[in-house]
């Protein structure tokens, strides 16, 4: 009975950490890319940044309404093989913690797409891995479970069609219509 | 600065030019956005924009037994910091660091939350325009001046700043219609 | 140029403000200042009409001045870190759109090479 307790304990504060990720093994890379971007914002530091936002980025305050953390590790490289599936890799396993699904995947020759999408209870995050040859792009937002966030920032880049626990909104069910075309 | 009165424009330049340092400060503070801006939508690069903004205060510090007014200051400081950006944009000589044909087009949607991308689209492509149209299309469009008033601060004929302006906003307009969409 | 696109153009190039603490730093690289001898100039009979009260006045002037001084910077210092969390936000806001919308991309042409080859209804 009390290692089932403990068992349960165990698997529910891992599921409370879960959501978050550690992108710091991919810090090395900036010093081999020509152009890198490493930010980590947790909530004060985007409750501090929003506060400054003013009417010419509403959309950008919109956007980042509910969102907890946001980090990126973003690398351009002048050339291929600057990084290796393995460092993919070690974030990739962080991925398969409990709560963590992925949403989809495209390869292609050398290049990667992942789509993750984190759910427990009222805690929600994303995580986005783009590799290509000579550029690697991981992006992790943490907020709410239905991530409205997300689903404004997939309309801003025009990708529509997410699955509605993604998006946080109504998806019309009529073929072929989408969200965008209601607006 | 001195405590307690009220000072005139003309004091304030005066005072500077005097060595007065708080006088000298208040005129760069009135200055700093316009300046700052010029030298950030012409580079898009933080810290070559606040180094180039910099030099050009120190300039006026050097310039100022020759300012008269507030608004000699802002004058003269905004065709000195264009000057410099386009002196600027000809020295780097290597490739664009986005060229127009590859700037990703955003999918066509008219919904606002799509402003956001396009305005930092539109930052882009101006980064792709040679020297003398950008400095045509920020003074246009950051500080709102009028063809003839932009042939002032660069030195050109009127008629070269139209063709100028022209051809920067076609090139925009080409893309921007193939994103924006068929405006209702 | 429609006047939505203008306004794009506009919105694009408008103005913004320098990094916190840049006038300062323009001062800083201005010349050392040439009058040096300002408040120590001051003669000797001047110093003996003062008042009994001056020195500790004198002491809660700079007490008051360095603590002004100390939350002037702590201000500074909290605006310098939000206008830090400010640009890198937005960096990051468009990092991720940029890869969501390659995202997209790479989908599309996943979901058009599958249908070519009868993969897909």
């Amino acid at each position: 009975m009390i290692q089932n307790l403990v068992s349960l304990a165990l698997v529910a504060s891992g599921l409370c950490v879960g959501q978050q990720l550690d992108l710091s093994s991919l810090d090395k890379l900036a010093e081999k890319a020509k152009e890198s971007s490493v930010i980590t914002l947790d909530q004060d530091k985007i409750a501090m940044a929003s506060g400054l936002l003013d009417n010419g980025n509403a959309n950008a305050k919109e956007i980042v309404k509910g969102l907890k953390g946001v980090s990126v590790r973003s690398f351009e490289f002048a050339e291929k093989g600057a990084y290796s599936m393995a460092d993919v890799e070690a974030i990739r396993k962080q991925l398969t913690a409990p709560g963590w699904s992925k949403v989809f995947e495209v390869k292609d020759g050398n290049e990667m797409v992942q789509m993750w999408f984190f759910s427990v209870k009222d805690q929600g995050a994303m995580a986005l891995i783009t590799a290509e040859p000579t550029e690697l792009t991981v992006v992790h937002l943490t907020g709410p479970a239905d991530l409205a966030a997300l689903g404004k920032l997939a309309r801003l880049a025009g990708v529509s069609n997410l699955p509605k626990q993604l998006t946080g909104e109504g998806r019309n069910k009529d073929k072929g219509k989408t969200q965008d075309d209601e607006n | 600065m001195l405590a307690g009165t009220e000072q005139t424009g003309g004091d304030l330049v005066r005072l500077a030019t005097a060595g007065d340092r708080d006088a000298f400060a208040t005129l760069v503070r009135m200055n700093q956005s316009m300046v700052y801006s010029l030298a950030w939508n012409s580079l898009r690069d933080q810290a070559t924009a606040e180094e180039l903004a910099q030099d050009v205060f120190m300039e006026l510090y050097k310039a100022l037994p020759s300012v008269e007014s507030p608004a000699h200051v802002t004058n003269w400081l905004r065709r000195v910091a264009t000057h410099r950006c386009i002196d600027h944009v000809r020295r780097e000589r290597s490739r664009p660091k986005i060229a127009l044909e590859d700037v990703p087009e955003p999918i066509a949607d008219e919904s606002p939350v799509s402003d956001f991308l396009m305005v930092e689209k539109i930052r882009g492509m101006t980064q792709t325009l040679p020297a003398r149209a950008r400095a045509v299309l920020v003074l246009r469009y950051q500080e709102d001046m009028e063809p003839t008033e932009i042939a002032g601060v660069l030195g050109l004929p009127v008629n070269t700043v139209k063709s100028q302006l022209h051809r920067a906003l076609g090139l925009l307009r080409t893309k921007l219609q193939r994103t924006v969409g068929v405006e209702k | 140029m429609n006047s939505r696109e203008e306004n794009l153009v506009r919105s694009a190039l408008r103005r913004v403000d320098p990094p916190a603490g840049f006038a300062e730093r323009v001062l800083a690289r201005l010349p050392a200042e040439k009058s040096g001898r300002k408040w120590y100039a001051m003669r000797g009979w001047r110093l003996a009409l003062m008042p009994q009260w001056a020195p500790a006045a004198a002491v809660l002037l700079i007490a008051g001045v360095v603590l002004g001084s100390w939350e002037a910077h702590q201000i500074r210092e909290r605006k310098a870190k939000a206008e830090q969390a400010k640009v890198e936000l937005l960096e990051a806001l468009q990092i991720t759109s940029a890869k969501i919308q390659y995202t997209r991309g790479r989908v599309f042409r996943a979901l058009t090479a599958a249908q070519n080859k009868g993969g897909l209804l």
